[in-house]
């Protein structure tokens, strides 16, 4: 009879518990899982809105005709080299930064306020103000190049080559970007034992040898969510190119993703966006698994 | 009893006082009724094109209008999605050719034809393309506009040019737009140009660019009535290479590469760095008025150049109502008042856009009034023009087949000829998903 009680009263409190869950499951259940199984199964239909009639099971055909989308194909290119250029800055300037905040100095805490700021603006005020400095007619970028010699006259940069476009935007994005990166490094260097540098410098490592053989083995955890925070955030780019080039001129600055909105929002091509979307969703999980596995290493 | 009368008095008023309110109301015919309006950008506030007739037609009837003010892709989206849904929570949107031709087809639109009089009809001036596809009207327009040449005087008398001659050929205008082209301050570097017009920073603004330069060179339609694509010919393949020449010979304003929004090209046109331009109408004013213009006093305006004959194009705004709006006879009221003559002709002093009413070039306060230059012009280029591109897969084809040709051509990423191979092979494939 005590048994009896005592199950009753265990489901009971995990009748309770479900109840209590429930409405985070219903969110989730309406605003993620059936967004993302009705915009697999729009994959694989063909549904243009301002076409009503149009709606029809077309297998695979999506998946093949974005493929072979040529806007689609460059877009590709462009976003891989976006990524690099963006990874590296943002990998590179936020190591620096966090080692440097790592030390202990005068004016530390305002400096780590200001490095805050870029964090701290919206990412469309963040557009429009590197909108402005790159402006063809008034922008600081142009001013100071004019002034130290590399220019001989403004340029309207976003008309030079498309690589020449793509490196611009990705410094607005790193600039918005790495003090995130610097935070993550910053809070993972202060958990690093000084013993292992001393260690080090008593067996004769230099500064560099130091870095490359304690710094960084020691950040390899830091460094994989970073690469994968990152590499997302950079192939997923929207807002900075809906604000600052919508993917011109021409299609010079079309990424992926922006390139995939353009196709839902103003082609309204359910279908194809979704079929684009997820390709780029199978490709950042990919990039992900192999993230984790190059870096993960052997035993610390 | 002195205080129970005065008490009594006072819950009879009070009870009273909505039944007097209301009398004044139902004077209004529509009292209480409420429409919701999508536009496109209205203007600064100091200069609302549009509003205050709505703000008088509130007051005049009672109707309550929910003005929402939306940059134009956003008006697509939000319009698309609600009308995808079959939603009745906005009555009347702003609408141009290519907005008008993707949700007619798409049976989102309201057909009016039936409900605009013939007098009505026949004083709407080339501005009811932009509400009007496959015949069918679905709205009205609320102002034209139509390309025009524009040059400035200081910089022709400069370079020697006759001011009361403005180019009306072709080599003419190349061989103006050569002199003009030159190094003001004598660094060495060009810091004036020739010519600017829409410009290649986007699709749509190339392919308007080009089109314009078809319909010069004898071109009647980039497609025909069946959507083939009728630009892969000589024709078109003369405008395109006339067109690249320009940039070629670096006659072209740079800004052409990244500036395409409409005030941003009046901006432009304002700082005084080109010497011509194949500009909208609605520039004069600015041009001639805006505080920050500077050449107010050096705008003047003629109708285009011919190449095989003068030809401009129409790039006309309107309303149109919801086909699952539920308030479409108020929504009528509201367009017929925004398009009429009084107040089309008061836009137009006011903003300098063109009148959507053919009676309002007649009168007697607008033809002496600054626009009156601007406006013999237009008169003269709406008797050759065509209708800007649009059908359903308008945008797609801007952005995606022929606008990006023309870039990629500009860029010499590909021949002329190699473009417009390429653009009529995708144009067919693009126009069989709309079938």
């Amino acid at each position: 009879m005590g048994s009896k009680i005592i199950r009753n009263k265990k489901m009971s409190e995990q009748t309770f518990g479900m109840l209590l869950l429930s409405p985070t499951l219903i969110f989730l259940l309406a605003f993620v899982a059936f967004p993302i199984c009705y915009s697999i199964y729009l994959s694989f239909q063909n549904v243009i809105l301002s076409r009503p009639y149009s709606d029809e099971f077309v297998g695979l055909q999506n998946y093949i005709n974005i493929l072979r989308n040529p806007v689609f194909l460059n877009s590709l290119w462009k976003t891989l080299y976006f990524s690099v250029s963006f990874l590296f800055s943002v990998l590179v300037i936020g190591i620096i930064v966090a080692l440097v905040l790592n030390h202990n100095f005068w004016g530390k805490s305002f400096v780590v306020t200001c490095l805050l700021i870029p964090w701290a603006i919206p990412r469309v005020v963040n557009g429009l103000i590197w909108k402005w400095i790159y402006d063809g007619n008034f922008g600081i970028f142009n001013a100071v190049l004019l002034k130290i010699g590399i220019i001989d006259s403004y340029k309207f940069w976003f008309g030079e080559s498309p690589l020449v476009g793509i490196l611009l935007i990705s410094i607005a994005y790193t600039w918005k970007l790495m003090p995130f990166v610097a935070l993550l490094f910053l809070a993972a260097l202060q958990t690093m034992p000084r013993s292992l540098h001393e260690a080090a410098k008593v067996d004769g490592a230099n500064v560099w040898q130091r870095f490359i053989y304690v710094t960084i083995p020691y950040l390899r955890y830091t460094l994989i969510i970073v690469l994968i925070l990152q590499t997302t955030l950079a192939i997923k780019v929207f807002d900075i190119i809906a604000v600052l080039t919508r993917g011109g001129p021409g299609d010079r600055t079309m990424l992926t993703y922006y390139y995939v909105y353009r196709l839902a929002f103003d082609y309204l091509n359910i279908s194809l966006a979704s079929a684009g979307g997820y390709i780029i969703a199978i490709f950042i999980m990919i990039l992900s698994i192999l993230y984790y596995k190059l870096f993960k290493g052997g035993k610390d | 009893m002195k205080r129970l009368l005065v008490f009594i008095l006072i819950v009879i008023l009070v009870l009273a006082s909505p039944l007097i309110s209301s009398a004044g109301q139902q004077e209004k015919p529509y009292a209480g009724r409420e429409l919701v309006v999508f536009c496109g950008p209205d203007g600064p506030p100091e200069c609302r094109r549009i509003e205050p007739y709505v703000r008088k037609f509130e007051e005049e009837t009672g109707i309550k209008v929910q003005w929402v003010e939306l940059t134009f892709p956003d008006l697509h989206q939000k319009f698309s999605t609600m009308a995808a849904a079959k939603s009745s929570a906005v009555d009347v949107i702003g609408t141009w050719v290519n907005f008008t031709a993707e949700f007619a087809s798409a049976g989102w639109l309201e057909d009016i034809t039936d409900k605009i009089d013939e007098g009505l009809r026949k004083d709407l001036s080339s501005a009811i393309n932009s509400v009007t596809y496959k015949g069918r009207i679905y709205g009205l327009p609320e102002s034209g506009d139509i390309r025009l040449l524009f040059y400035n005087k200081r910089m022709f008398k400069e370079a020697g040019l006759d001011l009361n001659d403005p180019p009306d050929t072709w080599d003419e205008f190349i061989e103006a737009a050569r002199l003009l082209t030159k190094d003001t301050d004598g660094d060495g570097k060009i810091d004036q140009w020739g010519f600017r017009s829409m410009g290649c920073a986007a699709g749509i603004p190339a392919m308007c660019d080009y089109q314009l330069f078809c319909y010069m060179c004898g071109l009647d339609s980039l497609f025909d009535k069946n959507d083939r694509p009728l630009f892969n010919s000589s024709q078109g393949l003369k405008a395109l290479k006339l067109y690249i020449q320009l940039y070629d010979e670096e006659l072209v304003d740079p800004a052409m590469y990244t500036v395409w929004q409409y005030l941003e090209e009046f901006q432009r046109w304002g700082a005084g760095i080109a010497g011509m331009a194949f500009g909208w109408a609605s520039l004069y004013d600015y041009a001639t008025t805006h505080e920050a213009s500077k050449v107010k006093d050096d705008t003047l305006v003629a109708p285009m150049p011919a190449i095989n004959r003068s030809a401009s194009i129409t790039g006309s705004q309107g309303f149109a109502i919801s086909k699952f709006s539920k308030n479409k006879d108020i929504a009528l009221e509201l367009l017929k008042c925004i398009c009429s003559a009084e107040n089309t002709k008061d836009m137009l002093l006011r903003t300098g856009f063109l009148p959507a009413r053919k009676s309002v070039y007649d009168d007697s306060e607008v033809k002496g009034s600054k626009l009156a230059m601007m406006l013999a012009a237009a008169a003269i280029q709406e008797k050759n023009y065509s209708n800007r591109f649009a059908a359903p897969y308008g945008s797609e084809i801007a952005n995606e087949v022929l606008g990006l040709a023309v870039i990629k051509a500009i860029k010499h990423e590909m021949t002329p000829e190699e473009a417009l191979e390429w653009a009529e092979a995708k144009a067919i494939e693009v126009i069989a998903k709309y079938k």
